[in-house]
Order: structure tokens, then C-alpha cells, then sequence
């Protein structure tokens, strides 16, 4: 059903009362200026259907005949903004976990293949304040979609194999995150203006993850998922019979109530800087964002704030783009604006980029600009213009079916009169020129505004001091911390470690001071890729700091040379450099640089630990570096039974811990012939030696980097 | 340059034409008339919303350029947007003689950069010069009037984009708009005036190096296609070298404009709320000026086999990534629906093979993506594999799982399974791109260019529907070669190493 309604009468009337305005030119004889326009077609606004299960699910529909597919929305208080600190990104872990970790008695590739096989999409997914679920298919298979849907809803498995593939992605996606640069000065800009602690700004970390189990998820996935949480809308080719029997069929036995905590609030963030810089080596362009925290959406205002943001931020045509990009070339875009989030208050801030050398002079152009309209009313003909475009773009709003259905629902979601659309027309009409200044003042402060910049520092055309006080910003990404808090280090407990350390170096360990080179022979177990399987190891040293490492595996030789901080991977004829990770790797577990330079370390006792029924001495160890280590010595045997360090880690940074057995005496030193690796309590790899031969003669020629450019 | 592969995809799912019987009534709609000049107009009726989308076409871009000229297509986008002699102009006649004089300052410049040992402090002098003409010339300028006038009246999706294969300017407008859009969009077409060239000149290079010079991944792009074509213009990305950027005169805008902006090599495309007779009063009260000419020829130049892989590493401050180039043939060539079909069946949805192998069953990368028709489909071109591998994997790890996927198929082919499920994801895909009528028009316009005709789009779907398993086994062991892949990589700069060399 079709009906014309109170809008587009409303915008018939302002199509009709603000015709064509000329551009403030006398000549006349312009073609431009003589062009007529007939009055705009009503427009037919399709009527949105609602309904509601017996459950509490509402539902929201535009019948559409067009085309033979349904799209389905979902959306549900809770997300991100809710995690609690120490989980930060926990929601979006729930969102896609519940998607791909199993339902009911379909195992996840199961479902996937499920899914796939009859062309249905199903995303699930955290946006701020809501988690949404985006559901396509063909009409004939609405039925099919649905009854999936509703085990993933209801029944989710949360496989532990699934939560682990996200937490690599998860990492891996920390890892990279300062790989691009103009999300970094975005996520510290966020980061200054409500404060880093703040989920509006809050960054995920390795820590958070590894908090993050099944136990969480699922203990998140009840708070939120629940019938009376879900709103939802279809636009297809469905009536309100079909969409209410299809929904009760599949959900309406299910009663479950939500529990939404409050959603958190915003506070402005005092620094004692307004300036915040990040050095990054090599960029050619500077990235810019200045502001200050904003305003949340406030229907009396909006009017307002839309006509400000049209002139003075927003498209082509606005000021800090004709000044920044047209007039001076500095840009190719600078965008922002008051922008006002639903419950929370918003950004207000601006950004740009641009070369190097020319950082400065963008940054004083857009305080100018905002100096100005904080001082001077806009012209009558900017009001216009951003006027008329407001209004004679108003008919896109009725674009799409999509569109609309997808304004209702956000609208609904946030509490928003739904006839704010008929209040607003009415409030553009009203906006003024002294409006607008009143507007800039109350919600512009240039003495509050903080800016961040991003770029290489030596190519700068000045002193960024000259603009206030600046703070140099670390975006070194955190590595996990220890899951214990390392209490600080006394000189009692300093005294006991060097004691406890010396007494080994004099007893057991004393061969280690006559140690020139070692070589080791073996194999790994471990599994990979879903397999197990057995790597052969051959490992030489060269004391101090020579390393050449052969690793064979499924026909393949992989060879790693490290000398000093400097190392190379070789396989399949080609030569990369080796990650620092991986070169820390290769060279920890070997303690022969503690008992050799035990000066350059610091030693301190933690306490007497007991593991497996064994108690051991523990040490933790720091260099200068603050890379640490942990040494258990057995109290019984006095041998370094296990060790605990930073790995590289096959899914990210991760705490290995080496448990070592089958000691024998090799030239007067105890070695073990076996290790187990262990991350998080569960074996990574295991290693079985078969040659341990100390002071081997090495051939230097073996530690040989070649340069690869040759 | 994001547009065209935005427009790849559109055409991918748009190609798979077949799907019969949602697509007559669509055709139906379709209609289309050519003025004397030459210029051809491409209707897609829809009165379901009084809005009409307007999309115009130019057969040139970045394939068409020449050393010294390269990025010279995009350049002349953005200057589309600067006015007319009429728009855009408080005097023209002022800003005429200044510019005139702006390009005799440029003139000097360029002969001095051209010189064997130039002045630097004659050309600051000199740039100096031409910045105050800039500044004095601006007075008589009424500051971005064309885009004004579009935005007050209500413009939406206003925008352009310049591929290797072409240009495309396009917006949306209310219906009541329409012979504004004839006026404005003829206009800049027939009596365009290319004034603040010189300041647009800083916002392409701020383009560039926001797009390329500062994105490792992006680099890493550039690198790749230079590598991989050793005489076809393919080999650069489109919006040129800074050094052509820099040098690029008016005087060569005006002469690519006259030879590539004529009736014979435009083509649009308009959707929505008008009717034929509607457009054609308009088409032929304002299009009718515009020179006739001759569509530009396809480029003759062409690549000889690649002889050997070609590999090079980017070290930057970047976790890793890796990038494989195949070289595969034209959108015209019947093998490249089956090179799509091959790329669905690899990489669309968490069951597809690939990306099923890569992420999920070995947890080896971030994200990966596998697609024919980089950085082009109009010329031979490339089959594009990308990957960044989760932390403490490699770049090497991923080549060597992508190899022994690539040698399954090349070795059993696919299931017929697999076939129809990709089959039945396309389908469904190419049905909810239909929502989206203006990717649609755009697919209409590349398809009317690129093959000669916009019913070709159509033609496409039909052939998609019928690859078959040989099909796809066939064109794997034909293309996807290692002898003649280029390789490309990003690994982490390791700080100390640059110290040491």
C-alpha cells in the first residue's frame, strides 16, 4: 500500500518557496540561471508493517515485490561499548563466534558448508552500541535461513577450536595495526579526546585477549541475546502473515530475558599538553585530526547542527574545503564535523592530511576557519545553499526500501520520535544566520581543542610548539603482560638471586664457563595444521652469538643463520631476514650467556614454588633490554628444570614454558634430552634429543650471511 | 582508482548474466538513442522514486597515456570540476589573460627543469611567480561554482573515478533537476575551462601520496603491476609518477581533452524517474554541440609471454604480505568468465577452498583475496592473489599452501558440488546487486565501451552459468603457472639492518 504523506507535502511546499537561487551574479543571461524546474513528483513512501511474536521480537516490514530475495535485519542493545576493560573487543569475539562456532548439532564447518551450499548469508556483528545481524537469501529459502538463524541464536556451541582461529586473527590484527597510517591518528585522536580507559576509545590488546575463553563469550552471548532484545525488519517479497509465522515458528518457544547494563557515559579528559605527536620514519604526509569531545543528538539542536556542519565541513562545497583543498592545495580531503552519537557525546573535531611540509600551515588554516564562524555570521547565501541542498536531498531518503526500513529501525533503536524527519524539515526552515554563529560558539572551543599529528618530524615547516604544548605519543603495541604482578625487586631479594645463581655457576654449571660451541641434534614433535608431525633439528653454535639452525620437515630443508642481532631464513633457494621475534627464539633456552655474562643481567628471587609435587627456587631474570625470563631450579637437584619466556608464539606473543627432563652429564654440564613446550597450559611441541656434543669444532664459514643483493 | 575495482566487482556479479527470467523484465526497461554526433545515451527507466541517477562514460584512462603525460586521465577528472567558461567565472576575460600568463611562467619552469643542470633558486623564484598570478586569479573566480550548484539542488553520490580502462563521472539528482543535469553535464564536456590548475595540481600529489607513497600495501601494488607488464601501459596504476604529476601542462589537458572528449568516445547512462522522450528533448537541446569524433582504438601493444618469475620485497615498518600476479586475457577472451567462476569457487564464503585451507583449516592468514582483472579487464590483464599471514607466519608459508591448492586443482579439478554451490552464491549475489541500479548502469556503460554493446552484459551471465568443472580444471593448469607469476612482498623492516648496510 501506497500513500502520500505529511512529507512530501512538506517538501513540495520548500521545493516551491526556495526555487532556484542565483548564485549572487548579475548576469542573468546566464543559461544556468534560466533554467525552470517543474515541482518534484510526490513521493510514494512505502509503508512500514509492524508486528511483534508473543516472545517480545518486533518486527518491522517492507513488502517488496521487486526482486526474489530477503534481506533481514536484527539489532540488540549491547556491544563493544559494554566489555568490560580487561576483555575490551569482547563482543565482537561473541558476534563472530557465535556465527562461525556451531549450533545446536551442526559442527561448524558443517555449517558454514550449510550456509554456503544454499547461497544464505548470515553476519553477525558489534557496532557501538548494538550488535546487528544482517541475514540474505532467496525468498524460497526464507524458511531454511531462518531455522538456522535460530540455532545459532539459541543454541550456540561456541567451539573452542573456532575462538581460538578468531583470537589469532585477533592478534594478528593488533600486530598490524600500526602497519597503515591514518588509522593511527584516528585511534589516538579518539584515545585523547575520551581518555584511553574509555570504551568509546579503547584499543584491544594481547592481555585482553588472553582473558577472553569460552566461558566469557558465553557468559556475554546471555546477557544480550535474549527475544525481547531483537528488534528486526524485512524487506523482500514477504507479508506480515508469513514474516510472524516464520519468526514464532523458530523462535517463539524461547524465553530468555536480557540483561543490559547502563550504557557508560563520556567525560571530557584534561591533559597537560594539547598537543599529541607521533614520529613515524619515511612518511611524506602529515595526518591531522583536531577537536574536542562533542555533544549527544538533541532533537531541539539538530537542525542546527546539520545547516553548521553543511557549510562549514560537509562536501565539496564547504568551507574547510574550499580553503584547505580548493584554495590552497594542501589536501585531497579534510572532513569531520559536530557529529553527535545517539546517547553518548560525540567527537567534534576535524582531520586532513597533508605533505610534511606543509603541516603547520594546514593546521593554522582550519583554526582560522573555526575562528572565524565563531566570529562572523555566515552570508545569506551560504545559509541558502546549505539550506536547498538540505531539502531538495531530502527525496533520497526514500531512495530504498533498504534505506528507509534501515532509518525506522535506528530510529527505534535509539529512542527517536519517529516523526523527528517532519520536525526537522520544519526546524531547517527556521535555522538563521545568527543561529549558526551561536551554534559555532556554543559548540566549537578553540582553547579546548586538541590536536594530533602523525608524521615524520624533521620534514615539518616549523615548530609544532609554536601551536602549544606538545606530547610525543608511544604507539609501541604493548606485548602481553605476565599473568602475575612480579613484585619489585629489594636488595634482599636481588642478594638471594645472585646467591642462589652463583652457587650454580660454581657447582653443576661450571662447565658452561669453558663452553665454546655446542651442537644439538634432535626432534620436534609438534602439530600442525591439524597434523602431527616430526621436524628434524640441527642446531650449532658458535659462542657468543653464532647460531646455524637446519630444520627438515615433510622433504623440505629450512635454514636459519643468526649472528648477533642480524639473521636470515633459507628455504626453497630464496633468503628473507628473520623476524626479530623469531631470532629472540632461537636464541633463548640457551643459558650459556647468563653463567657467561651473568653481570649484564639482574637476578632476583621470587619465591620457593612447588610444581608436579617438586619445589623449586625461582628466579626472574631481566637484561637490559627488560626481556625476562624465569629459571625454576629443583631444590632437590639443583638443575634448571624449567624455564619460562616471551615466545613469538604461532598465534601471536604468548609465555612459553620449557619443562626439561632425562638429564645426563655432558662434559661435566647437566643437559636435558628432553623438553615439553607448553603455552597457555597446553603442549605446543615436544623435543627429543639424540646428540648433545659440547665444544664441537664449528666451521666459520657456516655462520656466513650472504648479502642477498649480490 | 578504488572505483575500478569497485566497478570490477560490480561487473563480476553483474557478467553472470543467465539468471534469464529476473533479467527480461529488466531489459524491457532498457532503451537507448545515439544524437547525429555520434553520442549515445543508455535509458533505464524506473519511476519507483522521483530521483534519476546520471552516470557518463569516457573511453580513456590511464592506458591511454604515454611516458611524460602518465596520470594525465585522472588529472583531467578532477579539472571536470572546475567550471566552464561560464560557470565558475566572476570575468572570464581576466582570468583567461591571467592563466595565460601562468602557463608562459610554467612554460619557463619546465624548460628549466628540462635543462641539464637547472637553477633551483631560479625555479622557486619562478614558482613564486606563478603562485601570486594564482592568487590574483582567484579574485575572479567564483570558488567552486559548478559543485555548488549541484549540491544546492540537492546532488547526492557526487562523484568521478579514473581507471585504467576509463572515466566516469556520475551523481544523482531529484527528477525535477533533469535539464539542469543536461545543461551542466554538456556544458563541462563541450566548454570546459581548466582554471586553479595549478593549485589542483598539489591535490593530486597530496592524492597520491595519501593513496600510494604512505600505504605500504599500496606500494606493494605498484610495485607488482610495474613488474608484471613490460611494454603495456597496464604496468602503472593510473594516477602517474609525482614527476609527471608535476609536469603536466595545461596546453596538454586542453589537447588530451579535445582528442578524448568528443561525442564518439563518450557513452551515458541515465536511471531513474524520467522517460525516453523526456531524455531525448534534453539529449538533443544541450548534447547536440558537442564535436562528433571517432571512439579511441584499442591499444595494439601488447606483452610477450613473461619468460620467468619475477619477485621483488618491499622492507618497510609493516607486518608481512604477499601478492601473486597470473597473466591472464581480456574480458573479451571466453576463458575470463571462467577465470571468475574459478574465483568464487577459491574464495567466496568460509567454505570455499581457499579460503577455507588458508583461514580456517592451517590459520595462516588475516585475510586473503584471489580475483581476476587487475588493474584492468578492457586488456590483457592479471589474476590477483593477496594475503597477510597471522602473526609469526610467513610470506613463504602462505606461497607454499596457495602452490599445493593450486596444484589440486590443477591435478582433480573441482566437484560438481562445488560448482553448483558457487553457482547458487552468484546467483543470489548478482540478484541483490540489482537493488543497486546505479552499479548497474555503470556495468551498462563498461559493457557498451569495453565490448561494444550493453546487451553484452546480459551475454555474460549465460556464459558464466555454463562453466563446467573441465572448464575450470582447464583454465587453471593454463594461467596459473608459476614460470611466468610475478611475486611480490612486504617484510618487516628490521631497524638495525638498515644501520648496518
Amino acid at each position: 500500500m501506497k500513500f502520500l504523506n505529511r512529507i512530501s507535502i512538506i517538501l513540495l511546499a520548500a521545493a516551491l518557496c526556495c526555487s532556484f537561487l542565483t548564485s549572487g551574479l548579475d548576469a542573468k543571461s546566464r543559461t544556468v540561471d534560466k533554467i525552470k524546474f517543474p515541482p518534484l513528483k510526490n513521493i510514494e513512501k512505502p509503508q512500514v508493517e509492524t508486528g511483534q511474536t508473543g516472545n517480545g521480537i518486533q518486527l518491522r516490514l517492507i513488502k517488496n515485490d521487486r526482486l526474489p530475495v530477503v534481506d533481514f535485519m536484527i539489532i540488540l542493545k549491547g556491544g563493544d561499548v559494554y566489555d568490560p576493560k580487561e576483555m575490551t573487543g569482547l563482543s565482537s569475539i561473541t558476534a563472530e563466534l557465535l556465527r562461525i562456532g556451531g549450533a545446536a548439532e551442526l559442527k561448524p564447518a558443517d555449517l558454514d558448508k550449510a550456509l554456503d551450499d544454499a547461497g544464505i548469508s548470515i553476519d553477525i556483528y558489534s557496532v557501538g552500541t548494538s550488535f546487528r545481524i544482517q541475514v540474505s537469501c532467496l525468498r524460497e529459502d526464507l524458511d531454511t535461513a531462518i531455522s538456522y538463524l535460530a540455532k545459532i541464536l539459541r543454541q550456540p556451541t561456541f567451539d573452542k577450536e573456532k575462538l581460538e582461529e578468531i583470537k589469532i586473527k585477533s592478534s594478528a590484527s593488533i600486530a598490524r595495526r600500526n602497519d597503515e597510517p591514518s588509522p593511527i591518528s584516528d585511534r589516538e585522536f579518539t584515545k585523547l579526546v575520551y581518555g584511553a580507559d574509555s570504551p568509546y576509545a579503547s584499543v584491544q590488546e594481547y592481555e585482553h585477549l588472553d582473558k577472553i575463553d569460552q566461558a566469557a563469550v558465553a557468559m556475554n552471548y546471555k546477557k544480550y541475546f535474549a527475544p525481547a532484545n531483537m528488534l528486526t525488519g524485512i524487506v523482500g517479497p514477504v507479508t506480515m502473515d508469513e514474516y510472524k509465522a516464520v519468526i514464532e515458528k523458530y523462535f517463539g518457544d524461547w524465553s530468555h530475558n536480557a540483561d543490559i547494563p547502563a550504557l557508560p557515559g563520556a567525560q571530557e579528559q584534561s591533559h597537560d599538553f594539547n598537543i599529541g605527536f607521533i614520529q613515524k620514519d619515511n612518511l611524506t604526509q602529515s595526518y591531522l585530526s583536531i577537536g574536542h569531545l562533542g555533544v549527544a543528538y538533541d532533537p531541539a539542536e539538530d537542525a542546527k547542527i546539520k545547516v553548521f556542519n553543511n557549510i562549514f565541513s560537509e562536501g565539496f562545497a564547504a568551507r574547510l574545503t574550499n580553503r584547505v583543498r580548493i584554495q590552497m592545495g594542501l589536501t585531497y580531503g579534510i572532513d569531520g564535523g559536530i557529529v553527535t552519537a545517539n546517547k553518548y557525546p560525540g567527537k567534534t573535531y576535524y582531520e586532513t592530511y597533508t605533505k610534511c611540509e606543509s603541516t603547520i600551515k594546514a593546521i593554522q588554516a582550519i583554526k582560522e576557519e573555526i575562528e572565524r564562524i565563531r566570529k562572523e555570521k555566515v552570508t545569506e547565501k551560504e545559509l541558502q545553499d546549505a539550506k536547498d541542498s538540505f531539502f531538495n536531498s531530502y527525496v533520497f531518503e526514500f531512495n530504498s526500501p533498504d534505506r528507509i526500513l534501515r532509518t525506522r529501525l535506528y530510529r527505534e533503536f535509539n529512542g527517536i520520535n519517529l516523526d523527528s524527519a517532519e520536525k526537522l524539515i520544519e526546524d531547517v526552515h527556521k535555522v538563521t544566520a545568527d543561529d549558526i554563529l551561536k551554534t559555532a560558539q556554543k559548540y566549537l572551543h578553540p582553547e579546548k581543542m586538541l590536536i594530533t599529528v602523525l608524521s615524520d618530524k624533521k620534514k615539518l615547516d616549523g615548530d609544532l610548539a609554536s601551536l602549544g604544548k606538545v606530547k610525543e605519543l608511544d604507539i609501541a603495541i604493548p606485548q602481553p603482560k605476565l599473568a602475575e604482578i612480579i613484585p619489585d625487586a629489594t636488595p634482599e631479594s636481588l642478594k638471594k638471586g645472585q646467591e642462589i645463581f652463583a652457587a650454580l655457576k660454581a657447582n653443576q654449571y661450571k662447565g658452561y664457563l669453558k663452553m665454546k660451541s655446542m651442537e644439538i641434534k634432535g626432534t620436534v614433535k609438534r602439530t600442525m595444521m591439524g597434523n602431527a608431525m616430526d621436524i628434524g633439528m640441527k642446531l650449532s653454535t658458535l659462542y657468543p652469538d653464532k647460531r646455524y639452525a637446519e630444520i627438515s620437515m615433510m622433504g623440505m630443508k629450512i635454514e636459519m643463520i643468526a649472528v648477533g642481532d642480524k639473521g636470515v631464513i633459507k628455504a626453497m633457494g630464496q633468503q628473507q631476514p628473520m623476524p626479530e621475534a623469531q631470532l629472540k627464539d632461537l636464541n633463548s633456552n640457551d643459558p650459556w650467556e647468563l653463567f657467561n655474562n651473568t653481570a649484564a643481567f639482574k637476578i632476583q628471587y621470587l619465591k620457593e614454588t612447588e610444581v608436579d609435587g617438586n619445589k623449586y627456587d625461582l628466579l626472574y631474570v631481566t637484561n637490559a633490554k627488560n626481556d625476562w625470563q624465569k629459571l625454576f631450579i629443583n631444590k632437590a637437584t639443583g638443575l634448571i628444570e624449567i624455564l619460562e619466556a616471551m615466545s613469538a608464539g604461532e598465534s601471536g606473543p604468548a609465555i612459553k614454558r620449557s619443562v626439561s627432563s632425562n638429564f645426563k652429564t655432558i662434559s661435566g654440564i647437566p643437559m636435558a634430552f628432553n623438553s615439553k613446550e607448553y603455552v597457555k597450559d597446553k603442549v605446543e611441541a615436544e623435543v627429543i634429543l639424540t646428540d648433545i656434543i659440547v665444544n664441537p669444532p664449528l666451521k666459520p664459514e657456516l655462520f656466513k650471511i650472504e648479502d642477498p643483493k649480490k | 582508482m578504488k572505483r575500478s575495482i569497485l566497478i570490477l566487482v560490480l561487473s563480476l556479479l553483474f557478467a553472470v548474466s543467465g539468471l534469464a527470467q529476473d533479467f527480461s523484465s529488466l531489459k524491457k526497461n532498457i532503451s537507448e538513442f545515439t544524437l547525429p554526433n555520434g553520442l549515445k545515451f543508455i535509458l533505464l527507466e524506473d519511476h519507483s522514486v522521483p530521483i534519476i541517477f546520471f552516470a557518463t562514460y569516457a573511453n580513456v584512462g590511464g592506458s591511454d597515456e604515454r611516458p611524460g603525460i602518465f596520470g594525465i586521465s585522472h588529472f583531467l577528472e578532477h579539472m571536470a570540476f572546475k567550471g566552464t567558461t561560464e560557470i565558475g567565472s566572476k570575468n572570464i576575460e581576466e582570468e583567461q589573460k591571467l592563466l595565460a600568463k601562468m602557463d608562459d611562467v610554467f612554460e619557463k619552469i619546465k624548460a628549466e627543469r628540462g635543462s641539464p643542470y637547472p637553477d633551483e633558486a631560479k625555479i622557486k623564484a619562478m614558482d613564486a611567480e606563478l603562485e601570486k598570478l594564482g592568487e590574483e586569479a582567484s579574485k575572479h573566480v567564483e570558488p567552486n561554482e559548478f559543485i555548488n550548484i549541484l549540491e544546492r539542488n540537492g546532488s547526492q553520490y557526487l562523484n568521478a573515478g579514473t581507471s585504467k580502462d576509463s572515466t566516469m563521472y556520475y551523481y544523482s539528482l531529484p527528477s525535477n533537476k533533469l535539464e539542469l543535469w543536461a545543461y551542466l553535464e554538456s556544458s563541462r564536456f563541450i566548454d570546459p575551462f581548466f582554471r586553479e590548475f595549478y593549485k589542483e595540481r598539489g591535490v593530486i600529489m597530496e592524492e597520491r601520496r595519501v593513496r600510494i607513497d604512505n600505504s605500504p600495501l599500496f606500494k606493494l601494488i605498484e610495485e607488482l603491476v610495474a613488474m608484471s607488464f613490460k611494454n603495456h601501459t597496464y604496468q602503472e596504476l593510473g594516477i602517474g609518477p609525482m614527476s609527471d604529476i608535476k609536469n603536466i601542462t595545461r596546453d596538454d589537458m586542453y589537447a588530451y581533452f579535445k582528442s578524448n572528449y568528443h561525442a564518439g568516445n563518450l557513452v551515458i547512462g541515465v536511471n531513474g524517474d524520467v522517460t525516453l522522450p523526456e531524455l531525448k528533448k534534453m539529449a538533443e537541446k544541450y548534447f547536440s554541440k558537442m564535436p562528433s569524433g571517432k571512439k579511441n582504438l584499442r591499444i595494439l601493444t601488447e606483452d610477450p609471454e613473461q619468460l620467468g618469475e619475477k619477485s621483488m620485497t618491499l622492507y618497510e615498518d609493516s607486518q608481512p604480505t604477499v601478492a601473486l600476479g597470473y597473466h591472464i586475457p581480456s574480458v573479451l577472451h571466453p576463458d575470463f568468465v571462467k577465470l571468475q567462476m574459478l574465483s568464487n569457487i577459491l574464495t567466496d564464503g568460509r567454505s570455499s577452498r581457499l579460503t577455507k585451507r588458508l583461514e580456517i583449516d592451517d590459520k595462516l592468514v588475516l585475510s586473503s583475496a584471489f580475483f581476476p582483472g587487475f588493474p584492468g579487464t578492457k586488456y590483457p590483464t592479471l589474476f590477483i592473489f593477496f594475503a597477510m599471514p597471522n602473526s609469526g607466519r610467513t610470506n613463504d608459508e602462505v606461497v607454499k599452501v596457495f602452490d599445493e591448492e593450486m596444484e589440486k586443482i590443477k591435478k582433480n579439478g573441482v566437484s560438481e558440488e562445488e560448482l553448483a554451490a558457487a553457482k547458487k552464491r552468484l546467483k543470489v549475489n548478482i540478484i541483490r546487486s540489482l537493488k543497486s541500479q546505479n552499479g548497474l548502469t555503470i556495468s551498462l556503460l563498461q559493457s557498451e565501451i569495453v565490448k561494444g554493446s550493453w546487451k553484452k552484459a546480459f551475454d555474460s551471465l549465460t556464459e558464466l552459468m555454463a562453466v563446467t568443472t573441465e572448464d575450470i580444471k582447464t583454465v587453471a593448469n593454463k594461467y596459473i603457472i608459476k614460470s611466468g607469476r610475478t611475486i611480490g612482498r612486504i617484510e618487516k623492516k628490521e631497524e638495525k639492518k638498515e644501520a648496518v648496510q
